[in-house]
């Protein structure tokens, strides 16, 4: 078997994988309990799912334009993707919804929040 | 003076990969837009130790592998928790961060919500600590070992 080849196998499995990994996120998105639970489904699309998916393009990416293209776009989601969940993180503790199941000391707001 | 320079040159090598087109007139034309677009920033003020960290840039590369392994762990991890919904447990936790500075914490805080089943819900500058949400009680305990600390303060060099 030649390297090309085992590159190219490396890059579906990974493919797969990622794909898989973005179905679970959604899964998770879709069952877990309250908010912020929920966010770390969707840690799993905008890591593992866009990571692998990511690297698997890389694998199977045809001249060096196109890999720069794609390490540039894992740096991005990379800075940018927490920044956001941690903006809606903090957006809803600010709104004063409190996780369930967790003692924090502070009052549990109204049902509905604040009009 | 520093700044502007590291930020041209940064701004240049990006143009020079995404633009393919290698002739005279197209080379000076990107170093002229890469000067203008850093001499704006310059303007704007953002061109600061927090706006362009270079510390932490210039080091991220030493912890990529072993991030890109925390992650990949912790995403097996929270696949199990969401295939049995019921074995969630969320924990709030607050971690002590020994950064100096901002950049530092931020860097911090992104690490954490960058790793599945925990999120930073708060950072406090003041206090150097950061309210962590947690999907099971060892995903929060995991935080609060050293480990992560150890390393963001590695790569703030000082």
């Amino acid at each position: 078997m030649s390297v090309s080849v085992l590159i190219d196998i490396i890059g579906m499995v990974s493919l797969c994988v990622g794909s898989l990994a973005v179905i679970f996120g959604a899964l998770g998105l879709l069952r877990l309990g309250d908010v912020y639970q929920r966010m770390h489904g969707t840690g799993i699309v905008d890591t593992g799912g866009a990571g692998l998916i990511l690297f698997g393009l890389l694998m199977v990416s045809p001249d060096w334009t196109v890999t720069v293209r794609l390490i540039l776009i894992g740096f991005i989601l990379v800075m940018t993707g927490p920044t956001a969940t941690h903006a809606i993180a903090r957006a809803v503790r600010v709104s004063g919804e409190e996780p369930d199941n967790v003692k924090t000391g502070r009052k549990k707001a109204a049902k509905g929040g604040r009009k | 003076m520093r700044q502007i320079a590291i930020s041209t040159a940064l701004l240049y090598v990006l143009w020079l990969l995404l633009s393919g087109h290698y002739t005279g007139l197209l080379l000076t034309l990107g170093f002229l837009s890469a000067l203008g677009a850093s001499l704006i920033a310059a303007r704007m003020g953002v061109l600061d130790e927090e706006g362009l960290p270079m510390a932490i840039l210039l080091r991220l590369p030493k912890v990529t592998l072993w991030l890109i392994w925390e992650i990949l762990k912790s995403n097996w991890g929270v696949v199990k928790v969401i295939l049995n919904p019921q074995s969630a447990k969320p924990q709030m936790v607050s971690v002590k961060a020994s950064q100096k500075t901002v950049a530092g914490l931020v860097t911090h805080a992104n690490f954490i919500t960058l790793t599945p089943g925990t999120v930073s819900v708060d950072v406090d500058e003041k206090k150097n600590t950061i309210l962590v949400h947690g999907l099971t009680d060892e995903f929060a305990q995991g935080c609060l070992e050293p480990d992560m600390d150890k390393k963001v303060s590695g790569l703030e060099g000082k």
